[in-house]
């Protein structure tokens, strides 16, 4: 097919759009927007290269990976430490694919509008491919690599994991509102502002520490990302075209950027920074390139003329971004026998490059890591959990422990509502919580859940063991020998509280209309 | 002309013209009534970026913005700036426009200064006789040059006048502080030679009868008073609106005029985003944006003219798009200030 029929044949296609006269249309999902029933086409000018660069790229990346890499045992050559990451963060990914789908899905049903529907389906199926491409990647891993247990464990512990809790709030606002909030959350903010960090710059990270397989999936899902900040600009400037749309668009745009923030920065620099061996740039380069230039300063700036401003807080966010990687990767250390993965303990050479990108940090870092590698052998019997002064609640909206974006100027505040007290770790998590508290007011933290257990009950109930059935699946270090066992944590008789139940409120939530 | 000429064909309609060595082949084509499509002619825009599928081409002075690496690399060039090194092949890729009136082939004429106007404390109205008649559509531009020979300052102005008064052209320019041409508009007295060339420019009045959105600020008012004198001449039966930016009430030029409005159905909107403590003004406040956000609510079946600084017409351009004017129904030229 000639380029110029396939933008016929797309066309055919939209005006193959009709309203049914003699049934109207159910309203199944909450709509406060106004979509035009005409606007630009996102697709349009893409749909000729779709069929055969999409065909392209499954036999490249599957005949590829499955033949030559596992006979050249590429994944034996690649860095312990960084591989150890890919065990929570391919899992965490692919289950954003997939909430993707279903917000892509959502915004075919329910936007009445041939131009940018078509680039939904589109990104439909997209997403239904990105998730069997990052599944498999999973799988490949789990055969080769060398230390493969944990990788299938990851689907599993979505809701036991403290961590894989807050991405589920971060990425269930893709389908969780109406599907314009979903777009926001989607295509604006995750996949216009965080996919070329995540998917671009992580890729060169990947392989300069020996993972081949990881920047192959990778570059080729976010080869269709650039069709998909497409979508999110039409849909963006479709909305924002509408003047009575803007106040509430204005709100839901805040909000999502937000709860994309709290999660994706937090999680991303902390894979970033920490597991990288063979070391180049930082997290914070990456999104001062990507996030602030780029997002902000191009995409969202060209906007402004409309009455689309930078999302509420973006100044504080950009400060935040120095640090909450490293305070989310100390407490991820720190809570290591209920984690999946090992956590390979800093070395000098790690030292100079966080004192290097981040002035300041040993001060702030220097010491938990130092005593961190001290207490990874298991004969000494010490947790570095113990090493927090106290253990930080769990905030109502994003799930993160309310310690950022540091311990010693965390934003921490626990007001009540409803008659039950909450944590939040932010004003942005409080303000999305006064907007809509219902949304958030009923739910359970990772802390009011798992309540009363010991570590030891905790690791047996979610099945955090190795296949010996006593050698835990997390260790604070790479070794082979010196690991640590459900006997070693017996010992420590340490038990999970939610430190909520005995901090004091500070008063009760304003709700914002 | 120069000694070495060179054959450009262009695919896949076919057609052949010759281009010599030392001028652009966008000036070349022009210059032998063959239409290709441009905006700036320097080589800023990207309007004129063809893809060059055999031969060789200097791509010239062009900015990485405008032709960036794996494009240049992939063969596209700006015409308006490549040079021939080589019998070339080009790809004309770009969607027939049906509405394309046949091209009016660029002449050179030494004019005078008819007169200097004062208009508001920025604008000024230039108007300048011609020898003989230079025809042109309303919306279309000319070069106009200063100076002597070799040292020819060029700058691109808008007619305000209809294509009726072809021995009496009428501009209207911004006076730049410093600025080489509108910096010296108050010393140019009449009687004065300046050079004329052109005209140039693919955003004149389309015919049709869908209604029209005109959208300019400040010295963009010219092209669109064309227009509009034209439409009012022709007596033009479409509906007519105009969205007219400005900082304060004494920036706006022409306002009689555009109240009066020639006998056309004109709906005219002046709307003003400076407005500072004792401005009497009750008309629309906010930038043109702002009052198009408001004021159109489908953009499907208008043709939209956009005049004025290159930031409004990107804004409003995407914003036309988003409630949902096809690209075709679009109409601006890219213009930046001539500083580079």
């Amino acid at each position: 097919m000639k380029n110029a029929d396939f933008i016929k044949a797309h066309d055919r296609v939209k005006d193959f759009d009709w309203k049914a006269s003699y049934s109207p249309a159910a309203a199944r999902y909450d709509m406060p927007y106004k979509i035009p029933t005409k606007t630009s086409d996102p697709f349009r000018h893409l749909v000729r290269d779709y069929c055969s660069m999409e065909r392209d790229k499954d036999d490249r990346q599957y005949g590829a990976m499955s033949d030559v890499m596992a006979r050249a045992k590429m994944p034996a050559k690649a860095s312990e430490r960084w591989t150890e990451v890919l065990k929570i963060a391919l899992p965490l990914t692919c289950y954003a694919e997939y909430a993707a789908m279903k917000c892509t899905g959502q915004l075919v049903e329910a936007v009445d509008n041939a131009e940018l529907r078509q680039g939904y389906l589109a990104q439909m199926i997209d997403e239904v491919r990105h998730v069997n491409q990052e599944a498999h990647l999973v799988r490949y891993l789990s055969k080769h690599s060398v230390d493969a247990e944990g990788f299938e464990r990851g689907f599993k512990l979505r809701n036991s994991n403290f961590l894989m809790r807050a991405s589920r709030a971060c990425f269930d606002s893709f389908f969780a509102g109406n599907p314009i909030e979903g777009a926001l959350n989607l295509q604006v903010v995750a996949e216009t502002a965080y996919t070329n960090p995540l998917f671009v710059t992580l890729t060169e990270v990947a392989a300069a520490n020996g993972d081949q397989a990881t920047p192959t999936t990778f570059l080729s899902v976010q080869s269709d990302e650039a069709r998909h900040m497409a979508n999110g600009y039409a849909t963006l400037a479709a909305i924002a075209s509408v003047p009575d749309n803007l106040p509430r668009l204005q709100r839901d745009f805040d909000s999502a950027f937000w709860r994309q923030h709290t999660f994706l920065d937090t999680f991303i620099s902390a894979v970033y920074d920490y597991f990288q061996e063979n070391r180049g740039g930082s997290y914070h380069e990456a999104w001062t390139e990507w996030v602030d230039h780029d997002w902000a300063g191009g995409y969202i700036e060209r906007l402004e003329p409309f009455g689309v401003s930078l999302p509420h807080g973006w100044a504080e966010a950009k400060e935040r971004v120095k640090w909450v990687g490293h305070t989310a990767m100390m407490m991820l250390a720190a809570t290591w026998p209920m984690q999946f993965i090992r956590i390979d303990p800093l070395n000098a050479r790690d030292f100079d490059w966080f004192e290097r990108k981040y002035p300041g940090w040993y001060d702030r870092y220097g010491k938990f890591w130092e005593t961190y590698a001290e207490m990874s052998d298991p004969t000494h019997g010490q947790l570095p959990i113990s090493l927090l002064g106290s253990v930080p609640p769990l905030c109502r909206v994003c799930h993160m422990p309310c310690v950022f974006p540091r311990p010693d100027i965390s934003t921490l505040r626990i007001k009540d509502f409803g008659g039950r007290k909450h944590a939040f770790c932010s004003d942005g998590c409080e303000r999305t919580f006064a907007f809509e508290p219902h949304r958030y007011a009923e739910s359970r933290t990772w802390d009011e859940h798992f309540d009363g257990y010991s570590i030891a009950e905790y690791i047996e109930k979610c099945g955090l063991l190795r296949n010996d059935g006593k050698t835990l699946l997390a260790q604070p270090h790479l070794r082979a020998d010196k690991r640590w066992t459900l006997d070693d944590i017996r010992r420590q008789q340490f038990c999970i509280t939610d430190p909520l139940k005995n901090l004091p409120s500070q008063g009760a939530v304003v709700v914002l209309q | 002309m120069s000694e070495v000429e060179y054959l450009v064909e262009l695919e896949p309609g076919g057609q052949t013209f010759k281009c010599g060595e030392d001028e652009t082949i966008l000036d070349g084509a022009l210059r032998q009534g063959i239409a290709l499509l441009y905006g700036c002619r320097h080589g800023r825009c990207s309007t004129c970026k063809y893809l060059v599928e055999d031969g060789e081409v200097d791509v010239g002075d062009v900015t990485a913005y405008a032709l960036p690496d794996n494009e240049r690399e992939a063969g596209w060039a700006l015409l308006c700036r490549a040079r021939p090194l080589s019998d070339v092949l080009i790809r004309d890729h770009k969607l027939p426009d049906e509405r394309v009136l046949p091209l009016l082939t660029p002449m050179r004429v030494d004019a005078t200064v008819a007169a200097v106007i004062q208009l508001t404390p920025e604008l000024w109205q230039l108007d300048v006789a011609l020898p003989t008649a230079l025809h042109f559509y309303a919306g279309q531009f000319v070069e106009l040059g200063l100076g002597e020979k070799e040292a020819v300052l060029w700058r691109s102005y808008s007619m305000s006048s209809p294509p009726s008064s072809s021995h009496r052209l009428s501009f209207v320019i911004k006076r730049i502080e410093g600025g080489a041409f509108s910096g010296a508009i108050e010393h140019l007295e009449a009687g004065r030679t300046i050079a004329v060339r052109g005209p140039f420019g693919a955003s004149y009045l389309r015919a049709g009868s869908r209604p029209v959105l005109l959208c300019a600020i400040g010295s963009g008012l010219a092209p669109i008073l064309s227009m509009l004198r034209d439409a009012g001449e022709s007596g033009d039966r479409r509906a007519f609106t105009l969205f007219y930016g400005a900082r304060r009430p004494q920036d706006l030029a022409y306002l009689e005029e555009l109240r009066d409005c020639w006998g056309l159905q004109l709906a005219f909107v002046p709307t003003l985003d400076g407005l500072e403590d004792g401005d009497v003004w009750s008309g629309a406040t906010g930038t043109v944006t702002r009052a198009v956000q408001h004021a159109v609510e489908s953009a499907r079946d208008v043709d939209a003219y956009l005049c004025g600084a290159p930031p409004m017409c990107e804004t409003v351009g995407r914003l036309l798009s988003a409630k949902g004017l096809p690209v075709e129904q679009l109409f601006f030229d890219r213009f930046f200030a001539a500083s580079a």
